[in-house]
């Protein structure tokens, strides 16, 4: 039950994971992007072991089949990775190919296999690097900055200045394949996602992407602290946690390792419920033998102790075929119920010995108490 | 000859009116046999207790060995029996799960140390040397009984107190048992007091007193003196 409960935190943060990203690492400067090298920097770092995975991104405005869209570059495996709650129909995008959010596949009535035209909307003067109104050249690059996980369809196909539908300037594109349908329920049902080498090439980022999305384990310490700690470890940037996710796994993780840690509890009271009354009974039942042994010579104390020291041994015995037998269970929880291999915590074991032998020494304490109250002169006479 | 016994006005009382034992007076000689005789529940049993440190008197003088042992506390007494006193009791008690060899180092162990040798020999002395590694149900009552005098007689006790030792055996084996323990005195010149309700086993004795009420009522003098 011990490292049961130890075990499931790690296995339920792992699974958790599912839930998505716990923390994104924004650039420092609102206008700025982040080196796609800080990827492996954070996977590979002192907080690799607890880092689940991580995700580039890389957003521009863009227009899609002459529509205006978000066109998200990122590394589709590691995003699956990060968010493994997309669905996704086809297959992951490669060079020279697209999947696109299910709100952009209907406004466009696309499948996989279909092509689309993908230009990147020119920078405004601003220098926002979104779109522009063409008539008013007003402020929808910078609304468009603001909501890069916003549905940008609706932004684009009305300028923000003038409230008219304008066309948008654009710069070069390329025409391409659609190889997936991504539905998520999400913002990313408004996004046409490409290989991040694809856009930063089309957009001419270099290797900046806009941010990272990181899935760190929570099972040893909050979301909040790792972020913290990234935010020291690599300069330039600025990790924010997703409260939603993070704190709903804390507190979950919490809940479901203090009702383990409950049910350990009430398993041990009731063991150590157990051994007090089958010392007891033994005790009563070996009356005629600790009467005789006292008769011969045996004090008090050398009977208690006798007592006491049968308890240990059985506490002994029982801590290693609980081990053995916790092995084999822990084992199959962890394959029937989380689909992962799950092994007996090894700091759990001397925790469970020592809580075996003083549950048992204490259960016993009652028994050499009796037993050292056994009157040899009645016992041995029968009565 | 010296007494390993003397008793002065011996009481042990339950309550106000229930005494087992009502002023005792006795004497018993280094090397002597008295047998103790009486009907149930006279108090020939409590007496023997008495004698060996398993109960304490509620008045009077009780001196074992030379040593007062009415005011000694439950673990000087536990120290006194399993140096001075041998016990063999009328129910066959020996530990079911260990052999033969096992329950008489038993009593080693709680003495001193356990020694194999010594236990064998004793085992080999009351004729069971063939039946060292037995478990007690792989023997008979008389073998058992045996068992519980050499385990009785390990740690040379000055005095050895048996208390019915044949009330659960058929005769051929209580004449064993008690032959083995006249011999055992004859030769060893072992101090033995025997409680019994069996006039016949009196015979092996070199004395006799007879217990009614919690009183010594008859006190024949024969090898010592006695004061009752």
């Amino acid at each position: 039950m011990l490292s049961l409960s130890v075990g499931v935190r790690a296995n339920l943060s792992t699974e958790i994971r599912r839930f998505g990203a716990n923390i994104v690492l924004y650039p420092q400067a609102d206008d700025g992007l982040l080196d796609d090298s800080v990827g492996p920097r954070v996977e590979k770092g002192a907080l690799g072991s607890r880092i689940y995975a991580s995700a580039p991104f890389l957003h521009q405005p863009a227009v899609v089949s002459g529509k205006p869209f978000d066109l998200v570059g990122t590394d589709f495996a590691d995003a699956l990775k990060v968010s493994p709650y997309w669905r996704v129909t086809g297959s992951a995008p490669t060079k020279g190919q697209v999947a696109v959010g299910a709100d952009v596949a209907a406004a466009l009535k696309l499948e996989p296999g279909s092509s689309i035209d993908v230009r990147i909307a020119k920078p405004t003067s601003s220098g926002k690097g979104s779109g522009a109104c063409r008539s008013c050249h007003g402020s929808l690059g910078a609304e468009h900055d603001r909501r890069t996980s916003g549905r940008l369809a609706q932004v684009g196909s009305n300028c923000l200045s003038c409230h008219q539908a304008h066309p948008i300037a654009t710069s070069t594109g390329y025409v391409a394949t659609v190889s997936a349908i991504v539905s998520t329920g999400g913002d990313e049902d408004g996004w046409v996602i490409a290989p991040l080498t694809d856009v930063q090439s089309l957009s001419k980022s270099g290797n900046r992407i806009s941010y990272l999305r990181v899935s760190a384990l929570t099972d040893s310490e909050p979301a909040e602290k790792t972020a913290a700690r990234l935010s020291g470890l690599i300069d330039g940037v600025r990790p924010e946690v997703v409260g939603s996710v993070a704190s709903a796994e804390d507190n979950l993780l919490g809940k479901v390792q203090l009702l383990l840690a409950l049910l350990t509890a009430c398993v041990a009271g009731m063991s150590a419920l157990g051994l007090f009354s089958m010392l007891g009974a033994s005790v009563l039942e070996r009356t005629g033998e600790i009467g005789l042994v006292k008769a011969i010579g045996a004090s008090n104390g050398s009977v208690s102790r006798q007592i006491v020291a049968e308890a240990a041994v059985l506490a002994v015995a029982g801590a290693a075929l609980g081990l053995l037998a916790g092995a084999g269970i822990v084992r199959l929880i962890g394959n029937s119920v989380f689909g992962a291999s799950m092994s007996l915590t090894i700091g759990a074991v001397p925790v469970a010995v020592a809580s075996c032998l003083l549950l048992a020494i204490s259960a016993s304490l009652a028994a050499a108490r009796r037993a050292a109250r056994i009157d040899p002169a009645i016992c041995l006479r029968g009565e | 000859m010296t007494n390993i016994v003397e008793i002065a006005g011996l009481e042990k009382r339950y309550d106000e009116r229930t005494y087992a034992l009502r002023g005792i007076d006795l004497r018993i000689a280094e090397g002597e046999w008295l047998t103790i005789l009486g009907p149930s529940g006279s108090g020939k049993s409590t007496l023997l207790n008495m004698l060996g440190c398993l109960d304490r008197p509620t008045a009077g003088s009780l001196q074992v060995c030379g040593v007062e042992t009415s005011g000694m506390k439950q673990r000087e007494l536990a120290v006194f029996r399993r140096e001075n006193v041998g016990l063999v009791f009328q129910q066959q008690h020996v530990i079911p799960y260990l052999t033969a060899l096992e329950n008489v180092m038993l009593a080693q162990y709680y003495h001193s140390v356990a020694d194999k040798d010594a236990a064998s020999a004793a085992l080999q002395h009351v004729g069971l040397g063939h039946r060292l590694h037995h478990v007690p149900g792989k023997l008979s009552g008389g073998e058992q009984q045996r068992v519980c005098i050499a385990r009785a007689l390990i740690n040379q006790p000055k005095l050895l107190l048996a208390d019915e030792p044949t009330g659960n055996l058929d005769r051929a084996n209580a004449c064993n048992v008690y032959d083995m323990l006249s011999k055992l005195h004859q030769e060893a010149g072992q101090t033995i007091v025997l409680v019994t309700h069996d006039e016949s086993a009196a015979e092996y004795g070199d004395r006799t007193i007879r217990i009614e009420d919690g009183r010594v009522v008859e006190s024949p003098h024969r090898a010592c003196s006695v004061a009752s």
